[in-house]
């Protein structure tokens, strides 16, 4: 194993700082709002990956914390008329509670075991969000105001907007790749890799897991809480079942593991589910489509495919 | 002087024609179509809607004063965050000035609120919830235009002379399904009936009998079927397998309320059937014609939201005609001028909360024996004139009325 804590080679700067300068030029190519989606969409996905790529969890229920920090959020800045940064806040800290809780409950089992537990949770929220009187059911909680960032600039600019959601996303990004390169994370790729042995090393895999799931599921609830402000609404869509299966197609599209294979992942995604929404093709069928071609061609995904197309260069170019 | 008169109105007409023809942008009027075009909507909505739109658009030969009209499509995919997305960009980037269909509640609320911040038009022909001429109302902004919880609720009631006293009701276990036993119960009580019972059933329930067996024994006079789609067809096929109907028990299907519907779910089991539709065929020759010229086209009957799309796109275009521009205030304004008379309603007046007020119909769905044609599937029982059925403006339900 490579040291964890490997400074960046000249390449990945290279490649870190062509993507910096996509994504701050984007808005002024592309639809500020769309882009917006996909970067949620893609921070939801990346702390999906933090759970899976890391620690080999596949959970099956992460819309459960998506759509409660979603609900969460949009009550407190449309009830409680709460500022952003505090909605952004509450959610993240209702989807890490409901994550502490169902991480301890799931954390227990192992493999397909897991992944319907972390199901039966996720349905249980659903069925609350369908229930409960704030959520509005099936209309949704609608008209969520934006408010502004810091107290100074409006959300409702789409670029202020796009700004402050890159911003998160970067922070977002950043911790996770410490944390996947701190000693706590080759501890979780040791445990994935092999329990027992992790084990008989005297490290308590559990609360390893434990504090992966939640660091995992805050993540994810603040994808959410930016979603529900940026869009002003959160629905049941949020915490249905599709949704945590449509973010394990983002991640393993994009490329199980990889810092950037979530991100590209939600892209395609997205990008699909909203400029074909006009086409008149079945878009599900479409996205299975190339869900299957990519099970059956590249299995590591996009991002995976194309790291594993570099390294091979690079062997070449070296021997 | 006269001459300085004369000047000053060549000016004043001059700076009209230029304002005037400056509004309708970019010499076209665009009308999205959001909708489900791949999901469970997609029946009594999806691609009929969109042909309806077009149908409406064909009929000023695709342009008005010059600007040519376009028709877009979208599939929401009952992802009220997609719905959102497309309206946004098709308001932002591609220019629309108008979105119609809008079938799922949560979607319509959601793009209703994007196309206040943006001023644009909203025509709604699909959505249900009477909350959008209420708490969520945007009289300058949009038009409901077929029905609404509201009204279902009371036009079952006003029903219950033909129907009978004492009801059982069978619900879809969702918020919507709970909304209308409400409305409906409320409006049966208000009409001097009771409710004897009531169950709920989980959504997608395929065996009803328990649920039948229940109303069965509860001795009511009218069974309400509260749910929609396969729901809807199973329980019915049920009630009809465990005699309800031979007993004399009436079946009043709220959900099975299109002839697409009814002809998926057949004659045989539906038969007897009876529920309020905002719309029939047998309104007006005009109303036959146009299914005849819909189902030329699209080899089905048009469902009821699809006529009414046709309708409030058709009148939202007369408007835009009349008023050369495609300002959601002046547009509306200008709608609520105008009688409505078309396919869809004889009589129909748009009211200053946004709500299209016209008769609504109790019908029976006809026996296998006395159908006569492929789609002749419904008699009427009872015509309910619009301002009994729909919530009276003196309710003030709508907030935005009151400034």
């Amino acid at each position: 194993m490579k040291d964890a804590r490997a400074s960046f080679d000249p390449v990945t700067l290279a490649a870190i700082a062509a993507a910096a300068v996509l994504l701050v030029g984007a808005p002024f190519v592309f639809y500020p709002l769309f882009l917006t989606k996909v970067l949620c969409y893609a921070l939801f996905a990346c702390a999906f990956n933090l759970l899976l790529g890391s620690c080999g969890l596949l959970s099956f229920g992460h819309a459960a914390y998506f759509g409660t920090a979603a609900y969460v959020a949009g009550h407190a800045a449309k009830v409680w008329g709460l500022p952003f940064e505090a909605c952004l806040a509450l959610g993240v800290m209702a989807s890490a509670a409901l994550g502490a809780v169902f991480g301890y409950i799931s954390i227990r089992r192992q493999g397909i075991y897991f992944a319907m537990i972390t199901l039966a949770l996720a349905q249980m929220i659903y069925f609350l969000a369908l229930q409960l009187p704030f959520t509005g059911a099936e209309d949704g909680l609608t008209a969520i105001p934006r408010g502004k960032v810091l107290g100074l600039f409006s959300l409702d600019d789409p670029l202020v907007l796009y700004f402050t959601t890159l911003c998160l996303f970067v922070g977002a990004l950043m911790l996770i790749h410490r944390i996947t390169h701190s000693t706590f994370g080759q501890i979780l790729r040791a445990i994935r890799d092999n329990e027992p042995r992790a084990i008989s090393l005297g490290f308590e895999a559990n609360r390893f897991k434990l504090q992966a799931f939640v660091l995992s599921a805050a993540l994810v609830g603040l994808a959410g809480a930016n979603k529900a402000i940026a869009f002003k609404l959160a629905t049941l869509t949020d915490v249905h079942w599709s949704t945590s299966g449509s973010v394990i197609l983002m991640t393993l599209l994009g490329g199980l593991g990889t810092l950037l294979g979530p991100f590209v992942g939600a892209l395609v995604v997205v990008t699909l589910e909203n400029y074909l929404a006009d086409s008149g093709l079945p878009i599900q069928a479409v996205i299975g489509g190339i869900f299957i071609l990519c099970i059956l061609l590249f299995r590591r995904g996009i991002v995976g495919e194309a790291q594993g197309w570099v390294e091979t260069l690079r062997r070449r170019r070296a021997g | 002087m006269l001459f300085r008169k004369l000047m000053g109105a060549t000016a004043f007409a001059a700076l009209l024609a230029s304002s005037a023809q400056a509004e309708i942008a970019n010499g076209r009027i665009r009308i999205g179509v959001l909708t489900d075009l791949s999901g469970g909507y997609e029946q009594n909505s999806g691609t009929g809607s969109v042909e309806a739109a077009r149908m409406a658009a064909e009929e000023f030969g695709g342009k008005i004063n010059g600007a040519t009209i376009e028709i877009l499509a979208g599939d929401h995919q009952n992802k009220p965050d997609v719905g959102v997305s497309v309206a946004n960009r098709w308001f932002d980037v591609d220019k629309v000035d108008a979105v119609t269909d809008l079938v799922n509640s949560a979607v319509g609320f959601a793009v209703l609120d994007v196309a206040k911040a943006k001023n644009k038009t909203v025509l709604l022909t699909s959505a249900g919830s009477a909350d959008f001429t209420g708490k969520a109302c945007a009289p300058d902004n949009s038009v409901h235009w077929v029905y609404d919880t509201y009204q279902m609720g009371k036009g079952i009631g006003l029903a219950v002379p033909q129907l009978g006293k004492k009801w059982f009701f069978i619900s879809a276990d969702y918020a919507f399904g709970a909304a209308l036993e409400g409305a409906v119960s409320g409006a049966v009580k208000a009409a001097g009936g009771e409710v004897v019972g009531s169950v709920k059933a989980p959504l997608g329930s395929t065996d009803f009998s328990s649920f039948v067996l229940q109303a069965q024994a509860s001795k009511a006079d009218v069974v309400a079927m509260n749910n929609g789609g396969d729901d809807a067809i199973n329980s019915v096929k049920a009630a009809r397998e465990f005699g309800l109907t031979a007993q004399g028990m009436k079946i009043a299907a709220l959900g099975m309320d299109s002839l697409p519907a009814i002809k998926s779910a057949s004659l045989e089991i539906a038969q007897d059937g009876m529920y309020v539709t905002p719309w029939h065929p047998g309104i007006s020759p005009e109303a036959q014609a146009f299914m005849d010229k819909f189902i030329a086209r699209k080899k089905t009957a048009p469902s009821t939201f699809q006529v009414g799309t046709y309708s409030a796109v058709l009148n939202y275009l007369k408007a835009v005609q009349a008023t050369n521009t495609t300002d959601p205030k002046t547009v509306i304004a200008q709608m609520r001028k105008t009688p409505i008379k078309d396919a869809f309603t004889n009589a129909g007046t748009l009211r200053e909360d946004g709500r299209m007020v016209h008769d609504v119909y109790l019908v029976q769905i006809k026996k296998p024996s006395e159908s006569k044609g492929e789609w002749d599937l419904l008699k009427v029982v009872k015509d309910i004139p619009g301002d009994q059925a729909f919530r009276p403006l003196s309710d003030g339900a709508c907030p935005a009325l009151k400034k």
